[in-house]
């Protein structure tokens, strides 16, 4: 942990909400991203980010300071995001209001690149929950697979198959362009490459 | 296309960018969010009960043992068996002649020995 971070941490256990704001302040760029990216929704990431945090000033009297407080902190971000879609109806509904969100800026002149991020965007939102948050640990923040497997809490080899499936299944949506949003018929569309086969 | 061109692909949408004023903000949005009890050492609250809760538990399996263990009945019992014993080893190591163990108010030892 940064020195800056254990003293902040060390503050907000005893207590200190001055120091607690410092850490969101400090954090809050790399949670902010996590969110996003997991739910491709700025709004809605704006919501698991302060639920994030909430989370993390209830629980960081626990925090026992074994690995990095950022480290802890992406397992408290996976896990609201893992938690918050869990349902296939609420994933249908973010996949729909990414699309639009999307238009929307499209339109507005905001984002030229707009289709480019659509596609991706939703190549991402296609992913099984679990496979999109090791891509965006790996791939977007840099960690390696150890890492990502600590923030996940599970063995460096499921990182690695989920890593692979993952880009298996993106390299397939983005080179047939079909991660256009999907209709409503696509819900019931069995699940490619799904978590997992072998837990080792 | 290939796991660079891929990750290419992927790194290059960026996340939509928040104005100054958003990120300024933020923290303190989140800091009246907080609750004022912090659970955040509920854990060691929780570790505390649990480890009464253990203790509780252990001490009433060792009263229950004890109990069995060292029952008055249990001790009885133990005792009537261990005088049987020396009983008879006592008539094993008499030669002949005492073919009756009689009841003496002096005790077992006394009788015995008046038979050697």
């Amino acid at each position: 942990m940064a020195d800056a971070d254990a003293d902040l941490v060390l503050k907000s256990q005893n207590g200190d909400p001055a120091a607690f704001e410092e850490l969101v302040r400090n954090h809050q760029h790399m949670v902010h991203s996590l969110t996003y990216r997991m739910t491709g929704s700025l709004a809605d990431a704006e919501d698991l980010a302060q639920e994030t945090f909430i989370r993390a000033y209830e629980q960081i009297g626990s925090f026992r300071r074994a690995s990095k407080f950022s480290t802890w902190l992406y397992r408290i971000a996976v896990n609201s995001c893992l938690n918050w879609r869990q349902s296939e109806a609420r994933r249908f509904r973010l996949e729909t209001s990414c699309a639009e969100e999307f238009a929307t800026r499209r339109a507005d002149g905001e984002n030229p690149s707009g289709d480019r991020v659509n596609e991706v965007q939703t190549a991402l939102l296609k992913l099984p929950a679990k496979q999109r948050a090791a891509v965006v640990l790996t791939v977007y923040d840099g960690l390696n697979h150890a890492e990502a497997a600590q923030v996940l809490a599970c063995p460096e080899t499921t990182v690695s198959w989920r890593v692979f499936a993952a880009k298996r299944k993106l390299k397939q949506l983005l080179a047939a362009g079909r991660a256009a949003p999907r209709a409503p018929l696509d819900r019931h569309e069995p699940r490619a490459a799904t978590d997992e086969p072998h837990k080792p | 296309m290939n796991d660079f061109e891929l990750e290419s692909k992927l790194k290059s949408v960026r996340v939509p960018e928040r104005t100054e004023a958003y990120w300024e903000d933020f923290p303190s949005r989140v800091s009246v969010q907080l609750p004022r009890e912090r659970r955040g050492f509920a854990p060691q609250r929780a570790w505390g009960l649990r480890l009464a809760r253990a203790g509780g538990f252990a001490l009433a399996v060792a009263l229950v043992f004890a109990c069995v263990e060292f029952h008055p009945l249990r001790a009885v019992s133990l005792a009537i068996t261990k005088q049987q014993r020396q009983i008879h080893a006592q008539l094993a190591r008499l030669d002949t002649g005492l073919h009756k163990l009689m009841l003496n108010t002096d005790g077992m030892g006394y009788l015995l020995t008046e038979a050697n």
